[in-house]
């Protein structure tokens, strides 16, 4: 059983109240001289006993009426028959299941996943559907609200089983709140099963405001409980695809994989590790050198296949099954288109040329336009657009904002001319500061920067970039706080920790600002050592969502409007890509879909940050841990608790009140018979 | 100078409202001196009694010779014999009788009716005897009916004080033994013993053909046992103490008392025992009044019936 107001039973020690009380009377006593002793002797010895029990009865019944009452006040919770009768039914019952890939995590012992766990804690809590003449199910990946009969035919849905996607439970919150809106749901219980995982909650999200305010409109007629269910995961390993990329090494192919292992410190740092490239499997012996350790493959792909495929790299089941496989689809890109939009001449030849040393030859081509342009020539084909200046505003930056957010990469170089401009005036949100010119002999360096991801990174030789080389005369710092909703983190810095190079993410796609530009009177970049490599893997970057194949994220991915069946590709028999990672396949197209990346965080929330997203909405909060049901998830019982207290104050008074002594009786029946 | 003696258990208001009254056998007593209350004897006193056959060496005074003239044959006259009363009061003083509840103590209650009534016993020409007792008898004063005697029961009875163990089934079958003509014995008691060693004392008294009457006397108190917390009751007998919580022995403790009370009438009035229960928030006087004149009444029926 658990409690509600736990601090409250602080207070049942004055359960012993009446004890004391009784003690206390007993040594007040003062003392009588009394003559008929023979008669009080007699009395005591004919009435101790079952004056003592009825003493201790009586006793008895005012410590249990005490008792109840500090229980009924902790408010507790009782699953199984006790919850059943002694809790009220809701009108409406709604169920908001975090099906998601974490929930997948299970428990050593028992082998019971979260999901499952949570599953049969809703189907034995007396809470659930009993009563209510309405009962709701919505899960994670859908956040489709569906009619049920009763917990036990969640069970047997196939959207209760398990997925690879993320939860976004602020958003389920309101598929609830619709719900009961639309249903007119009188009095609604919504039980919520999750491991509380902070990437699904988004404890930060401004929408729980909303949602708070919603649900305290309601007032009373709404309650919160939180099934929170954790434990397993002690010895895990996961794998996730972090690129993929088709390499030919003295004319042999090869997919340059990378790929991030994580373990936690339960699990074995050596393991086999297989990998399947279009169906051909092979196995690599890894050895964890740390928890989080990047594993840079190179499977040989066959001679002749030149076209699209797709890869797997599968690592041994553990505690959790979901996240032990990543896959990637790969291909050739085709002809990768460049658009150059650059106020400076010379900044915008020296970009093309970086991009495009030839035209039409290596598969680029690069093109110059005005920014203004950049509306009317429709950008659905480009693999990367470069602007040097000020992003431009209006329908450009309105086009512009799409193309990045539908998977498009945009690279910013600053303007030439000095003038901050507002950040907010642009789609892109970046504006910058005034030029910084260095001393004569002591230009900006920089020294830092990320040599084993992104477009800096080190090349597949393993030699690095010569970014520390980097010699910059002259620099305009960016202002980016113009978008919400952007994640800015710097690639490059300088040697005083101003960022050089950083990238955002804005939709499905990235944007990269330079801080300097590659013409000689502001840096040695347009010397192509850094910025030739730098703008290909921009281009390649942007260019994988021209592809034939794609990458994406399982629960965000949304198959194309030409109702084509997507079916699995990887070698299972059956696969929805709407909930389950893997490789699909529908005609000439293909995608890799991937567990989203915030499943693998383990970070969750506390109970109190928990309570707190809902303002003033009660919310109970019910734990289940691994291997231990702490949690009854049941019902309120504190109204049979009242009702207990009430028949003990009526069993005192009976004993009380009715008390009969034998003595009285038989003397009764003596006077009769005189 | 001596000190005047202790005679706050007499009341002369009572005494004289009571001194019209008399105290009356319900039987014929055996005196030593002619009084006022029937003999068991046949004497010369001028209230025929019967007839019986002469026999020779009767005096011929007493032959109804009109008896003789209608019958032929010799009859004598027999007349009742007037006696005065041997009382003797005897006086419970254990220590049980030394509880005072809001009227005063049950002894002081006791001793004024004592006093009262052997006051009253005196003045009508009766002899009176004291004893006192606790585990055993203490004092035993034959009985005189010299005013004199009276004032030396009275220095007896100012002298005493209640203390000891009660012990009055021995202690009334040893007075039983002690009283050897037929007397009016009156009791004064609270009765703390067993019923049927007591009742046997009184089936003594009565095979010693002794007229017995019983004041009982109990504490309003002792019978509605009214308290309202846990108490330490000492005994007042010993050093006995026990420790209890009266609400929840307070039926049982009234049942007792009462299975008692019940008792001892049922054997007082099969031994034709004259019982009367006292009740100390009641006073003497009205007790006593209703004891002689319901005695007055006895004997006079018994008279009218003879």
């Amino acid at each position: 059983m658990t409690f509600l107001q736990p601090v409250l039973l602080w207070a049942l020690p004055a359960a012993l109240l009446p004890v004391l009380i009784h003690l206390l009377n007993r040594l007040r006593f003062r003392s009588v001289k009394w003559a008929a002793m023979m008669f009080l002797v007699s009395a005591t010895r004919s009435a101790a006993r079952r004056a003592r029990l009825r003493h201790w009865l009586v006793m008895a019944c005012r410590c249990a009426l005490i008792l109840f009452f500090v229980l009924a006040a902790a408010r507790p919770l009782a699953g199984g028959w006790l919850g059943l009768v002694a809790s009220s039914a809701p009108d409406t019952a709604i169920v908001l299941l975090d099906r998601s890939a974490s929930m997948e995590r299970r428990d050593a012992v028992t082998g019971t996943g979260l999901r499952e766990k949570a599953i049969d804690t809703l189907s034995a809590s007396s809470g659930f559907g009993r009563g209510a003449s309405s009962c709701v199910f919505i899960e994670n990946a859908s956040r489709t609200p569906q009619q049920v009969a009763d917990m036990g035919a969640i069970r047997d849905l196939t959207l209760a089983g398990p997925s690879d996607t993320a939860c976004d439970m602020p958003a389920m919150f309101r598929a609830a709140l619709d719900c009961m809106t639309s249903g007119r749901s009188g009095r609604t219980e919504i039980w919520v099963a999750s491991d509380l995982q902070r990437s699904n909650w988004r404890p930060e999200s401004p929408e729980w405001e909303n949602i708070a305010a919603a649900l305290g409109a309601w007032g009373a007629d709404v309650r919160v409980r939180v099934l929170a269910v954790s434990g397993g995961g002690s010895a895990n390993r996961s794998v996730r695809m972090n690129g993929a990329e088709k390499r030919t090494s003295a004319g042999r192919p090869f997919l340059s994989l990378k790929v991030d292992l994580s373990r936690t410190q339960g699990a074995g740092a050596s393991f086999p590790a297989i990998v399947t490239i279009d169906g051909n499997r092979s196995q690599v012996d890894v050895t964890m050198a740390s928890e989080n350790y990047r594993l840079a493959l190179k499977p040989d792909l066959p001679g002749d296949r030149l076209s699209n495929g797709w890869g797997k790299v599968e690592i041994p089941s553990d505690d959790n099954p979901r996240d032990n496989a990543c896959y990637v689809a790969f291909g050739e890109p085709g002809l990768m288109k460049a658009v150059v939009a650059a106020s400076d001449p010379a900044a915008g030849g020296i970009l093309r040329l970086a991009l495009c040393p030839a035209s039409d030859r290596f598969g680029r081509s690069a093109v110059r336009v005005e920014a203004a342009d950049l509306a009317s020539m429709g950008l659905a084909d480009a693999a990367l657009v470069v602007i040097q200046g000020n992003p431009p505003s209006g329908a450009a930056g309105a086009a512009l904002g799409k193309y990045v957010e539908s998977g498009g990469v945009v690279a910013v170089f600053p303007p030439s001319a000095d003038g901050p401009a507002a950040a907010g005036s642009n789609s892109l949100g970046v504006a910058w500061k005034a030029m910084e010119t260095a001393q004569k002999d002591r230009p900006f360096r920089v020294p830092v920067w990320d040599e084993n991801d992104g477009v800096l990174s080190r090349s597949d030789n393993g030699r690095n970039l010569d970014v520390g080389d980097l010699s910059v005369a002259t620099r305009r710092l960016p202002v980016v706080d113009g978008l919400s909703g952007v994640a800015w983190h710097g690639i490059a810095h300088y040697q005083d920790n101003e960022p050089f190079l950083f990238q955002g993410r804005l939709g499905g796609g990235s944007v990269f600002v330079f801080t300097t530009l590659p013409v000689e009177s502001w840096s040695d970049l347009g010397e192509g050592r850094v910025l030739v490599p730098a703008l290909q893997r921009m281009l390649f970057m942007g260019a994988g969502r021209l592809l034939a194949c794609a990458n994406g994220i399982c629960g965000e991915w949304q198959p194309p409007g030409d109702g084509g069946e997507w079916l699995p590709a990887d070698g299972r028999e059956s696969g929805n890509p709407l909930y389950e990672a893997g490789v699909y396949r529908s005609g000439e197209q293909m995608v890799a879909l991937n567990r989203p990346a915030a499943e693998d965080d383990p970070q969750s929330l506390e109970k109190e940050e928990v309570k707190r997203l809902f303002g003033d909405v009660r919310v109970d909060l019910v734990e289940e841990t691994a291997g231990a049901a702490t949690g009854a998830g049941g019902g309120e019982v504190w109204r049979m608790l009242v009702v207990l207290a009430f028949l003990a104050l009526v069993a005192e008074a009976c004993l009380l009140l009715f008390e009969k002594a034998p003595g009285r009786a038989r003397g009764a029946e003596r006077s009769r018979a005189a | 100078m001596p000190s005047a003696p202790d005679r706050t258990f007499l009341d002369a208001a009572v005494l004289s409202r009571l001194s019209r009254l008399t105290v009356s056998p319900r039987m014929p007593m055996i005196g030593s001196v002619t009084g006022i209350h029937k003999s068991a004897h046949r004497g010369s006193s001028v209230e025929f009694a019967e007839y019986r056959k002469y026999v020779p060496g009767d005096d011929t005074r007493h032959v109804d010779w009109r008896v003789y003239a209608r019958s032929d044959r010799f009859y004598m006259k027999e007349f009742e014999a007037d006696t005065n009363l041997r009382c003797y009061i005897v006086l419970d003083t254990s220590g049980s009788m030394a509880f005072e509840g809001r009227h005063g103590s049950k002894f002081d209650h006791a001793l004024r009716m004592a006093a009262t009534l052997a006051h009253l016993l005196v003045h009508q020409g009766d002899a009176v005897g004291f004893m006192c007792f606790s585990d055993r008898i203490l004092r035993d004063v034959p009985p005189r009916h010299s005013p004199s005697h009276l004032k030396n029961i009275f220095d007896v009875m100012a002298g005493l004080s209640p203390s000891g163990k009660t012990e009055i089934v021995k202690t009334l079958h040893d007075a039983a033994e002690r009283i050897h003509q037929r007397a009016l014995v009156i009791v004064f008691s609270d009765l703390f013993a067993e019923v049927e060693p007591l009742m046997d004392c009184f089936q003594h008294m009565r095979f010693r053909k002794h007229d017995l009457s019983v004041f009982h006397l109990l504490d309003r108190q002792e019978l509605e046992f009214d308290f309202d917390r846990p108490i330490r009751f000492v005994d007042m007998e010993g050093p006995f103490a026990m420790i209890t919580d009266p609400a929840s022995i307070r039926a049982g403790y009234k049942a007792e008392v009462a299975a008692h009370l019940d008792a001892v009438r049922r054997g007082c009035n099969e031994f034709n025992v004259d019982y009367q229960l006292v009740h100390t928030d009641i006073h003497y006087e009205q007790l006593l009044a209703a004891f002689l004149l319901q005695r007055m009444r006895k004997a006079r029926l018994a008279g009218a019936a003879r």
